[in-house]
């Protein structure tokens, strides 16, 4: 068969072959799979979440009983971070510590990017003056700048762990509202969205089934990337004593605890601050990764 | 032109007031009864009235409202429960250390982002480009004190070179301005990288290009002119990100400054000067805001001829 | 022998990336005498830009690469000049316009100061003298009040003006030639008339050659001496602008003619030809127009035709002339 063909036909047929098209998600996998970086991080990220849930039950030490015979030791064979003021070992209290960081990031961010989402789409949607109330209210929430907001409304609610979180997702609120706005405008501007309008879908449906959909990749661009300062800032609150109160193996509150003996005793801040470094900079590759496979604006 | 700065000037205001509305029940949103809470779980019923009144808390709410805002333009911002001075006098003596600092902070991040960015921009996918860019993302990740301990721990006890805290010399001035400025260096960098990527695939690079200009005068002046534009009002923002720095960072490095006596009020519950420092960070940050905006207009041309 | 400005031989301009190499520009040979206007059209995709860019080692922003070929402009291979050497030649001895001239002019720099640049990196003069030089040569394209417009920035012009502004800045360094890539294609249709004729009466007064890159007819019936015809990275046709439109040879020629008629009609897909340019991952083994081309014999999808000299003046890549041309 294939010699009688000619070249003619050969031709057609090379025409005819059909570009391989690949799904969404399989794109998506492809594109990620080529940021190093991001995929390495990705990997330790799930083994930090691992140690999360593992992490109280394999600490080769107990994290809270005071050990007077080895206050403030260095790294050594048997403390491989050392001890801290109370001679508790400090590779001990950061894996205790990891699910602390984890859940406080996890749960503010997810918090203000639902409260952020849900307004966002709302602005945008509705526009007009719903549009102008929210995006005022998320003004003013931008006025008061950075970590400043948070000391605010601890300053309000008192401090601890649980205010914390409620303070960041205050804080991650604005910024999600604006972000989800203008992708819903932009989503909102497409034709289908026209159709479907002028089918008379309910406007709840259209949100939620064609607006929220298209607005989703930069949620979860964003959402990473937001994880990684809302672990810092939570360590920020908790080193300036907002946060986490000692004993918790918070990290922020360990480096707290560690500052008075910064001449003695480097390691008790050194350690606990590696381990914020490291995660918050896991998340942020992972989030660069991800904005760059899924965000098609910043694509070449 | 000055149709633009005028628009943008008046479009400041209804924020203002607004924060100033937010500011003003900020006592009100405390749970439970603040006077309480303020006055101490052993106080008698006197005392607590005394603190009510001392806040302002006994009258109606607009009529506290109003004189709050009276005092506020007669620069009256109440009395420290704590220290029993007045606030304003409180906060004047620590307002330009911690100005300074943060200003210091913006001068090295700006100068440090923007040649790593434009090198990155300009090397790109190249090992300039890669360091400089996992040095950015690096910055981005560090907890601030932390490197502020850090810094103390080589610089101020090891070597010697600067001292660990307080406010004596310029000296002073650098460990704590690398240590605030660093995150902000890390966004002007990567910000710069991908605005000055964008510019330079413009058709009038290539119409410099093909004039004959050399490439160092195509980056640093034909592209970076445009890509600057982004950058001016990105590193506005960065400013907010600064002031909310210097509140952890003037813990570290013992700076007599806002943020350090920010901190101090709020473990004492001192709502007064809590209100002011929200405000005066507020109005701060608003206003450097305005100023980029209006250097946005000098900076695009398009803006200021129309 | 004639005096050639410039002269094109064999010019390989490949692209490269991951799917592999991309041949944008495939053995194209041509060459431009002293004040002659030389066409050079096809379709989107047939690799006219890229020869253009290629001339100016412009290439750097694209993933091509100058391959084989020679360029020689005044005795000099440009193919082997150093970018410095490049450096020295564009703007002043070759400059170039092109499409856009909405985003082709920097937005944050005045007229002036961006028509001066070119003048004060060229000659030795003094910024006053170049000022002087930018005026003269607003004037010269035709812009009133050209005093006020130096002083201008980019967004207060309409397109036609910008495009003035572009070819006051290509000649004033008084280069020996021009390449104007689709100098028009942008403009209306009034505008473009005008800013053709501006380019004509410009190369009389200066003698200038110039390298004329676009996919209409009726503007290469209004400008060009001669016109070289492209078609997927190859020139299929050359000859006097008389013998394309009275005689063509090539289908391919033949089929452009057909297709577009009137001035100025712009021809962004030809109606007569069916089918599209072939992209280059799926490039036809033979002659590359087979496809398209309705004499299209057995042999045509084998093995891909020379480019002969039909007559003196007139080169064809096609089967169909082969005898002929011998």
């Amino acid at each position: 068969m294939e010699m009688t063909q000619t070249k003619k036909e050969q031709y057609e047929a090379l025409l005819l072959e059909e570009e391989t098209v690949r799904s969404p998600l399989s794109e998506f996998w492809r594109k990620f799979k080529k940021q190093k970086l991001a995929f390495v991080s990705f990997i330790i990220i799930l083994f930090i979440f691992v140690l999360a849930f593992i992490g109280p039950y394999i600490t080769p030490y107990d994290i809270t009983e005071p050990d007077y015979e080895n206050v403030l030791s260095g790294p050594s064979a048997k403390h491989w971070a050392g001890t801290d003021a109370y001679g508790r070992d400090i590779f001990s209290r950061i894996i205790a510590g990891t699910q602390i960081s984890l859940f406080v990031g996890l749960t503010s961010v997810f918090l203000g990017a639902v409260g952020g989402t849900v307004l966002g789409l709302a602005a945008g949607y509705y526009g007009g003056w719903v549009d102008r109330i929210i995006m005022r209210i998320c003004d003013v929430l931008l006025a008061f700048p950075g970590i400043l907001l948070a000391i605010g409304i601890i300053a309000i609610l008192g401090p601890g762990l649980g205010n914390v979180i409620i303070a960041v997702a205050i804080f991650s609120i604005p910024v999600f509202a604006r972000i989800v706005r203008s992708s819903t405008l932009e989503v909102k501007s497409t034709l289908y969205v026209e159709a479907t309008r002028s089918i008379g879908a309910r406007p709840s449906r259209i949100i939620w089934k064609h607006i929220f959909p298209g607005t989703l990749s930069s949620i979860i661009v964003y959402f990473t990337m937001r994880i990684g300062s809302a672990i810092l800032t939570a360590a920020s609150l908790s080193f300036i004593g907002l946060g986490a109160q000692p004993p918790s193996p918070e990290w922020g509150a360990m480096l707290s605890g560690g500052r008075d003996y910064l001449s003695m005793a480097p390691h008790v801040t050194l350690f606990p601050g590696l381990a914020i470094f490291i995660t918050v900079l896991v998340f942020n590759l992972l989030g660069d990764g991800l904005r760059d496979a899924l965000d098609p604006k910043i694509k070449e | 032109m000055l149709k633009f700065f005028i628009k943008r000037i008046l479009e400041v205001i209804p924020t203002l007031l607004i924060v100033t509305v937010f500011i003003f029940l900020f006592v009100h949103m405390i749970p439970g009864d603040a006077a309480r809470l303020v006055a101490g779980e052993d106080a008698t019923l006197e005392d607590i009235k005394l603190v009510e009144k001392e806040l302002g808390l006994d009258r109606p709410l607009h009529e506290q409202y109003i004189s709050y805002m009276g005092g506020l333009l007669k620069g009256d911002l109440g009395t420290s429960l704590k220290t029993r001075r007045p606030v304003s006098e409180e906060i004047g003596a620590r307002f330009m250390p911690t100005f300074w600092l943060t200003v210091w902070s913006m001068v090295w991040a700006v100068m440090i982002g923007l040649i790593i960015g434009v090198v990155s921009a300009t090397k790109r996918n190249k090992w300039p480009d890669y360091v400089g860019m996992f040095a950015a993302v690096s910055g981005l990740s560090l907890p601030s004190f932390w490197l502020g301990l850090v810094l103390i721990q080589i610089f101020a006890v090891q070597l010697g070179w600067f001292p660990s805290g307080g406010m004596e010399s310029w000296k002073s001035y650098i460990l704590p301005s690398i240590t605030l400025g660093t995150g902000v260096a890390a966004v002007v960098a990567r910000f710069t990288r991908s605005s000055l990527m964008d510019v330079l695939k413009n058709d009038y690079i290539r119409t410099g290009r093909a004039k004959g200009v050399n490439e160092q005068n195509i980056v640093w002046h034909h592209a970076l002119r445009n890509a600057l534009v982004p950058v001016v009002t990105m590193t506005g923002l960065q400013f907010g990100f600064l002031l909310g720095g210097s509140v952890v960072i003037e813990t570290v490095f013992s700076w007599p400054g806002l943020g350090k006596l920010l901190i101090d009020s709020v473990a004492f519950r001192d709502y007064p000067v809590i209100q002011a420092e929200m405000l005066i960070f507020a109005l701060e940050f608003i206003i450097i805001n305005l100023v980029v905006d209006l250097l946005y207009g000098i900076l695009n041309p398009q803006i200021r001829y129309d | 022998m004639v005096e050639h400005v410039l002269e094109v031989n064999d010019l390989q301009t490949h692209f490269y990336s991951d799917a592999g190499v991309v041949r944008a520009v495939d053995g194209v040979s041509f060459s431009i005498k002293k004040g002659e206007t030389l066409g050079i059209v096809g379709e989107s995709g047939s690799g006219k830009s890229v020869t253009s860019l290629s001339i100016m080692r412009l290439l750097r922003d694209t993933p091509g690469k100058i391959a084989g070929g020679e360029i020689v402009y005044n005795g000099r291979n440009l193919v082997e000049a150093k970018e410095s050497e490049m450096r020295k030649i564009r703007g002043n001895e070759i400059a170039m316009i092109f499409q856009e001239p909405m985003t082709s002019l920097n937005p944050v720099f005045k007229i002036g100061r961006q028509i001066e640049e070119a003048i004060l990196l060229h000659t030795k003069c003094t910024k006053q003298q170049a000022r002087e030089r930018a005026i003269e040569m607003l004037t010269a394209v035709g812009i009133s009040r050209p005093d006020k417009v130096v002083d201008s920035f980019p967004h207060q012009l309409s397109g036609g003006m910008r495009q003035r502004v572009m070819i006051a800045m290509a000649m004033s360094c008084d280069p020996q030639l021009l390449i104007a890539d689709e100098p028009t294609t942008a403009l209306d249709v009034t505008i473009q008339a005008q800013i053709l004729e501006l380019m004509k009466k410009l190369t009389v007064d200066f003698e200038t050659s110039i390298l004329l890159i676009t996919h209409d007819l009726g503007v290469v019936a209004e400008m060009c001496d001669r016109v070289v015809v492209m078609y997927a990275g190859r020139a299929v046709e050359e000859s006097d602008v008389y013998t394309i439109f009275e005689n063509p040879k090539h289908p391919y020629t033949q089929g452009l003619l057909a297709s577009t008629l009137t001035l100025g009609e712009k021809v962004e897909r030809l109606q007569s030809i069916p089918g599209n340019v072939p992209i280059p991952s799926k490039m036809p083994e033979g002659c590359k127009f087979a496809p398209r081309c309705p004499h299209a014999m057995e042999r045509c999808w084998a093995e891909e035709p020379t480019y002969d000299a039909y007559s003196e003046n007139h080169h064809v890549r096609c089967f169909l002339y082969e005898e002929e041309a011998k």
